[in-house]
């Protein structure tokens, strides 16, 4: 009885180029099919290995093509070599064309299954089986294939998803394959058969969307199964073809796969495909960057400049597709994926890499080994730690015998507790309020002039950006960051000191004791109810920098990329502390100086240049290392570290305001740099224990040179970020305390054996007795922090310094100022606020007053300032703001000394207005007339009717410009020492703050960043280094 | 301890400890600024010549008047010319300013002007041609009360307002009409304003004299007023002496007033202890006390109270007003104070008084001498000073073992002025710039 496969004489088509390590396999699949092929043909395009020959010794006739002959043109060669069979020999046979590549092995019974499968459907133009690996034979590869609206192949697979017969019903497809596609001759030549301009590389796609256009189908035949290496794809041979422009498959493909959006969609639809070519394009342009891949970069880019360079090509294509269709080009709409499914896919894949690196980084034992997992008991050994097992529930008695989450479950309720009064916008102590958005942040540090006191130039701190950066996470919720690191800071401080403490091999119950003692320390419920922003991120990225401290091991031995990054952590760590910043920097430039005098005799002997170029030098690479982490930090942190060196005290200064808060050097040398002395730490203790230790003396030598720098610095009194007050040691202290606690811990858990087995004498008891006070510690903090503890510097606050009146005056065209006076204890304060409270960052760029105008206030206060109102009235400022609680001869000094008049008298304080005040631009014309020009926060842009004088007040500063009829006025100052141009002709005029210094020198940071994070992040592969084993 | 790191560990620690323990530590402690305010001369009154001796040539001084520009400039001399009222600069010398014609002669401090201040003086009758110069040197519009106090009952407040950068002028007879024994009390609302009493008189065409009448800026139960010119001079037969007084309290007060003079101190009759009702001003006439020229008197009273002695002559007149206790005063006397010759009195309610005078004359002559006495001292100086400095030697622990004095000037008229500082030095918390203020804490 006649089988469908009677009917069809198959002429298989093998095209091969270089193909003769997949050859063999490739014919003795051929050869054992069931459904026997009637005719072969082999065109091989110059092969340079033995492939003509595997071919010809099968018994296969082979043509010998030019090497850069493309696919298309291939198969049109071996079809003239194959006419098609006469009607006489036909026998009513179809003849049918088996397009197969050399690199693709199809199952034994996969020809007979395709041609059933043909057979089926009448209107089908092609069919194809589906597509396995090569290496891991269930890796599913293909199984039809479309091309997304980005160019994309889309075969609509997971990533590595495996062939479990989920996909094995035969569907209707763009396209299948060109591998092992099985095609009516006739059908393939009326459609002209693969367009040659695709000479490898989307041409089967680009003949799915012709077949559709011209009314036929395509399918899918998935019981047939072929085996493919994707020999070109994966890079593992040259690409020779004459359109493989630099031999790059990359550049290939995406060049066709723009070809073959281009050429069949329709006309109306071609710019917002345009559009998201080239936005996919610069998309994975940044994404090889960051890999490290700058030639597939090149490729993309390059791929979408060919087409450019060459529309000729488009236009004679899309002509060409005209004649053969029938249908609209949309019919093919259902194939495409969209948007949806591509953004899915690409998250997909985007957090598969990710979840990857992540897990090559967790500790064995929390990396996941299923995909549902939950906390359950594994053993003695495991105990302490999650172990990720699939369980049905989680009961509470399994969450009391986990200590990590045990203590994770502790610390979040301790913190909830703890923080009731920092639910909110927060601000106090050294923290000032958080602008409203991430914009404004990121604003503030892109600005070259800021709103602050009576304006300022300064170079932001890196910090600023950071947070800024951060905050857009939140969907540019500023406040919400701040809040939630104020909140989450015990809980990541830590895990950060349970990863740092594992590091040194220490089991998860140990870890979790040091992660406690480090985050229940004085100095973290300090930093926190003190506002110190920037200690707080340095107690989070102490522990992982020290654990991975390059002092730590061999340094020549570290990868450059592992340099990277931790010089990256270095200068995050030195963002949010400059006196960090400045030690590190010592210690590197000491250790360099060291080694320069060590080495100084090979120097001297093969001199400088040699030494520098020597290869394979151990000192040298040393010394680099030493370098890259001196270095990186300052150009991370650059335009800001600048700024630092410019004016060293800064060093000393934590982000925010500085408090006046003493503490006595006892206190520090107890690393209690601001909780009840009762609330002792047992690390000055562990700190000595380690020092009189022999194997972990190092760090407690180290530790305790930190600490006498704390200790020393503890009692400087240091002025800068608009105040004056005590240097806060909080950030030395992290670092000193994350240098003992791991070693103090070993030391506890080696020593532990030791006492079991002896008998009790004075070792007993000093373990007890540091066991005992470190448990102590950890239970008074635990007990402070949310009941006294809790009543801290900062808290959330809706109510604002200055009355809602000023605020919103601040908003009219004049932006006046006002200078606020405000009595703590016996000091009286004073500060010149743009109508708002002190924002983040704003501290950290202020500058001092104008001497003028700090005598003005000082003369106003004595009582003695005859001009003080004029003085301060020239510098914008509108308002005096005396705030409550005053003594109640103040506002009678104000009263009687003139130009001030007072507008209300509230509990909250006095407000006076500045008689004469002067707008914050302002114009005096050839009368002595005031004029006011409407002023935006920083520029103005006006018509002056006449020429007079325009002052500016702001503090002056060369970077001021303006424009009258759009040419630049000389910049003059005031006797006042205010900004003031002398416009000589009526006109329009424009008023700003040069930026381009600013914006220059951010740019160059941003190089510096991206270069450096760039080096530091994981390289990717090109494809042709991906063993096959994971590739297929 | 085996180990060299081991001890340089601990040393470090120690070192760090000692050197943190002993280095005194940056506490947060209040810092005063001190400094004298500027202070104003009123201006000049009609048909004199009013000229301010300023502490030097190189202070800072504006004119006061509304179209005149409000930044300072150096004086350039040290006798300035007043037509307006003048600013000048802080100085820690007195300032005062002379007026004169060529029948009497007036001098006042040039002041920074209290908030609350009291005039024992002046008259609303017929011949007064008296006012208050309201002198406000801020940027800003004053409002000064003025309540007047006469021989029958308090007066309703009067009050003014004064420009900024302005005076004002109100007549005395407008405030307290025809009323001769007056006496005020001006309180500053607002504003930086410095209040002036003028007394003049006039008969008809012809003057009967003018004088500034010194404020005082509260009542006391102690009030000493030295050097009055008594008409045992030659000079001034017919002068005659009233003394005025006004308890500004609630109270009735009980007074004993003591002369004190070269030739000894006694208690008049009939003052000796005598009653005065609260809330009037009351005139007493002190003709008929006989003592040496220039005398002081010492007014103890059970309740606060307010005194000055008017003298007058048949050409002019003086205000000798309550005197503060001196410590230290310097103040140049280059002004042209007409044909006067001053002569300086001091005297101590204790008896014993006791004041060195430095002295810089005309020429670059010089001096120091000690002045003591019993009940008063007196100096008449030879010389054509410039500069003069009296320092007190006595006790100050109390008001009565304080040195008083005045300066008393004979010649084309006369004129009284107590030796009070012109700016007292005021002391005032430094405000130091502080971020944290607009931010809550």
């Amino acid at each position: 009885m006649a089988t469908p496969t009677d009917f069809y004489f198959v002429t298989a088509i093998i095209i091969s180029h270089d193909g003769a390590t997949w050859l063999p396999e490739v014919i003795a699949s051929l050869s054992s099919q069931t459904r026997k092929v009637d005719r072969f043909i082999a065109i091989d395009t110059g092969s340079l290995d033995s492939s003509p020959k595997l071919l010809q010794g099968a018994g296969i006739p082979v043509v010998i093509a030019d090497r850069e002959m493309g696919f298309g043109d291939s198969v049109a060669l071996a079809l003239e070599q194959t006419p098609a069979i006469a009607i006489s020999d036909s026998h009513d046979r179809e003849e049918l064309l088996w397009i197969l590549h050399d690199d693709v092995a199809p199952a034994k019974d996969a020809l007979a299954v395709l041609i059933e499968g043909i057979a089926q459907y009448p209107l089908a133009a092609f069919v194809g089986p589906k597509l396995l690996g090569w290496q891991d034979r269930e890796h599913l590869l293909e199984v039809g294939v479309s091309i997304a609206r980005n160019g994309s192949r889309w075969t609509g697979l997971e990533r590595g998803e495996q062939d479990q017969g989920q996909h094995d019903q035969i569907k209707e497809v763009l396209s299948v394959s060109s591998a092992a596609m099985l095609a009516r001759r006739t059908v393939f030549e009326e459609l002209d058969g693969f367009d040659v301009n695709l000479a490898l590389f989307r041409d089967d796609v680009d003949l799915g969307w012709r077949a559709r256009s011209a009314g036929l189908s395509v399918y899918v035949i998935p019981m047939a199964q072929a085996f493919h290496a994707q020999a070109s794809a994966s890079e593992r041979r040259v690409i020779d073809v004459s359109e493989g422009f630099l031999h790059r498959p990359l550049l290939l493909d995406r060049r066709n796969a723009a070809y073959v959006l281009l050429a069949n969609s329709s006309w109306w639809s071609i710019p917002w495909l345009v559009i998201q070519l080239i936005g996919t394009a610069l998309i994975r342009v940044v994404i090889d960057i960051i890999a490290k891949l700058p030639g597939y970069a090149l490729d993309e880019v390059g791929a979408i400049g060919l087409l450019i360079v060459k529309p000729g090509d488009l236009l004679r294509a899309r002509a060409t597709r005209r004649k053969t269709r029938l249908l609209t080009p949309n019919v093919v709409r259902r194939f495409i994926p969209p948007l949806g499914a591509q953004l899915r896919n690409a998250f997909d894949r985007i957090g598969g890499s990710i979840s990857k690196i992540w897990n090559k980084t967790l500790p064995y034992e929390m990396q996941p080994e299923s995909n549902i997992f939950a906390l359950q008991s594994n053993s003695e050994e495991d105990d302490g730690d999650l172990v990720m097992a699939p369980v049905r529930r989680l009961r509470f008695k399994t969450l009391a015998n986990r200590p990590l989450l045990f203590a994770l479950a502790f610390l979040i309720l301790l913190t909830t507790f703890a923080s009731r009064t920092r639910y909110g916008s927060l601000s106090g102590g050294g923290l000032p309020q958080s602008p409203l958005g991430a914009s404004d942040l990121l604003g503030r540090y892109a600005d070259s002039w800021h709103l602050v006191g009576l304006g300022s130039a300064a170079s932001p701190p890196t910090w600023l950006g950071i947070i800024g950066v951060l905050s857009t996470l939140l969907l540019g919720k500023a406040a919400l960051l701040v809040t939630l690191l104020f909140w989450l800071a015990p809980i990541l401080i830590f895990l950060s000191a349970y990863r740092g403490v594992k590091r040194y091999g220490l089991s998860p119950t140990t870890s979790i004791v040091g992660g406690l003692v480090y985050a229940l320390s004085p100095v973290t419920w300090a930093a926190i109810n003190q506002g110190r922003l920037g200690t707080i991120v340095m107690l989070i990225v102490a522990p992982t920098f020290i654990s991975l401290a390059p002092i730590t091991a061999a340094l020549e031995t570290r990868s450059w990329r592992r340099i990277y990054g931790l010089a990256i952590l270095a200068a995050v760590a030195g963002a949010f502390s400059p006196a960090f910043l400045a030690l590190w920097s010592l210690l590197l430039i000491a250790l360099l100086v060291i080694m320069i005098v060590q080495q100084w005799s090979s120097i001297s002997a093969k001199g400088v240049m040699a030494f520098l170029t020597a290869e394979g030098d151990q000192p040298l690479e040393v010394m680099k290392r030493y370098a890259a982490f001196l270095i990186i930090p300052w150009l991370m942190n650059f335009p800001w570290s600048l700024s630092l060196l410019a004016h060293p005290t800064q060093f000393l200064q934590d982000p925010g305001l500085p408090l006046s808060l003493h503490t006595s050097a006892w206190s520090i040398l107890l690393f209690n740099p601001g909780l009840p002395i009762w609330i002792l730490s047992p690390l000055l203790f562990a700190a000595i224990a380690i020092t009189i230790n022999v194997p972990t003396r190092r760090w407690g030598v180290y530790a305790s040179l930190l600490l006498a720098i704390a200790i020393l610095l503890s009692q400087l009194g240091i002025s800068g970020h608009g105040s004056e007050g005590i240097f806060w040691t909080g950030s030395i202290l992290a670092c000193a305390e994350f240098l003992i606690l791991p070693h103090a811990l070993t030391l506890f858990v080696s020593v532990l054996p030791n006492l079991r087995q002896s008998r009790f004498g004075l070792g007993h008891v000093v373990t007890a007795l540091m066991s005992a006070l470190t448990c102590y510690c950890v239970v008074t903090t635990a007990l402070w922090a949310p009941t006294l503890g809790a009543d801290s510097m900062v808290s959330s606050s809706s109510s604002h310094v200055i009355p809602a009146f000023v605020n919103s005056l601040n908003q009219t065209p004049s932006r006046p100022k006002t200078l606020v006076l405000s009595q703590h204890g016996q000091n009286l304060g004073y500060f010149i606020s743009r109508g708002n409270d002190l924002q983040l960052g704003d501290p950290d760029i202020v500058v001092p007053l104008p001497p003028e105008v700090e005598k003005a206030v000082r003369d106003l206060i004595a009582g003695t300032g005859v001009t003080s109102s004029k003085v301060i009235g020239d510098y914008g400022v509108a308002y005096l703001y005396l705030t409550a609680p005053f003594d109640e001869s103040l506002p009678r000094t104000i009263d009687g000394i003139g130009g001030f008049t007072r507008s209300s008298a509230t509990s909250s304080g006095v407000i006076w207005k500045v008689v004469g005040a002067h707008p914050r631009v302002s114009y005096v014309d050839s009368s002595n007339k005031v004029h006011m020009i409407p002023s935006g926060d920083v520029g103005a842009i006006d018509n002056l009717p006449q020429p007079g004088v325009i002052t500016v007040a702001e503090k002056f500063d060369s970077g001021w410009r303006l424009l009258s009829n759009g040419r630049p006025v000389a910049l003059t100052q005031s006797a006042n020492g205010l900004p003031q141009f002398r416009v000589t002709e009526p006109g329009p005029i424009s008023l700003s703050h040069n930026a381009t210094k600013r914006r220059g020198l951010l740019s160059l940071q941003l190089i510096f960043i991206l270069t450096i994070v760039v080096l530091a992040l994981p390289a990717g592969r090109r494809r042709r280094e991906v063993p096959l084993e994971e590739l297929l | 301890m085996r180990d060299r790191r081991t001890w340089i560990a601990f040393l470090s620690l120690i070192a760090a400890l000692v050197v943190a323990l002993t280095v005194p530590h940056k506490e947060a402690k209040m810092t005063l600024s001190q400094s004298f305010p500027a202070t104003t001369c009123p201006s000049d009154p009609s048909q004199a010549t009013t000229t301010a001796t300023l502490p030097s040539s190189k202070i800072a001084v504006r004119e006061i008047a509304p179209k005149k520009s409000i930044n300072l400039r150096t004086a350039s001399v040290y006798n300035y010319q007043i037509g307006a009222p003048l600013l000048i600069d802080s100085s820690p010398l007195t300032t005062f300013s002379s007026s004169h014609t060529g029948s009497w002669n007036a001098q006042v401090l040039c002041a920074v002007g209290m908030p609350d201040e009291w005039f024992i003086g002046g008259s609303g009758s017929l011949t007064s041609q008296g006012y208050f110069d309201i002198v406000n040197s801020g940027l800003s519009d004053s409002m000064v009360d003025i309540y007047p106090y006469t021989s029958k009952a308090a007066l309703p407040v009067t009050s003014v307002v004064i420009k900024a950068n302005s005076e004002k002028e109100v007549g005395l007879d407008a405030l307290a009409p025809g009323e001769d024994s007056v006496a005020f009390h001006v309180v500053t609302r607002s504003g930086r304003s410095t209040t002036f009493l003028f007394d003049q008189r006039k008969k008809g065409l012809s003057s009967l004299g003018g004088e500034f009448v010194e404020p005082t800026s509260s009542p006391s139960s102690l009030v000493v007023l030295p050097g009055i010119v008594n008409s045992t001079s030659r000079t001034f037969s017919s002068l005659t002496n009233t003394l005025r007084l006004l308890v500004p309290g609630n109270v009735d007060a009980n007074l004993h007033v003591v002369i004190h003079a070269s030739d000894g101190s006694f208690a008049p009759s009939g003052l000796d202890q005598f009653h005065v009702a609260h809330g009037f001003a009351k005139d007493i006439s002190l003709s008929n006390i006989i003592a040496a020229s220039p005398y002081s008197v010492v007014i103890q009273s059970d309740q606060p109270v307010l005194a000055s002695i008017n003298s007058h002559t048949s050409s002019d007149l003086a205000w000798s007003t309550s005197a503060l206790p001196i410590s230290q005063l310097t103040m140049n006397l280059g002004a042209n104070l007409g044909n006067a010759q001053p002569t300086f009195a001091f005297i101590s309610p204790s008896g014993s008084v006791s004041v060195v005078i430095q002295w810089k004359g005309i020429g670059g002559k010089s001096g120091t001498l000690r002045l003591a006495g019993s009940d008063v001292a007196l100096w008449r100086p030879t010389t054509s000073l410039t500069r003069v400095t009296f320092t007190s030697a006595g006790r100050l622990s109390t008001p009565t073992n304080a040195t008083y004095g005045a300066m008393i000037s004979i010649g084309g008229g006369i004129s009284y002025l107590p030796l009070n500082q012109g700016a007292a030095l005021e002391s005032a918390r430094t405000p130091v710039v502080d971020a944290r203020v607009i931010t809550h804490q």
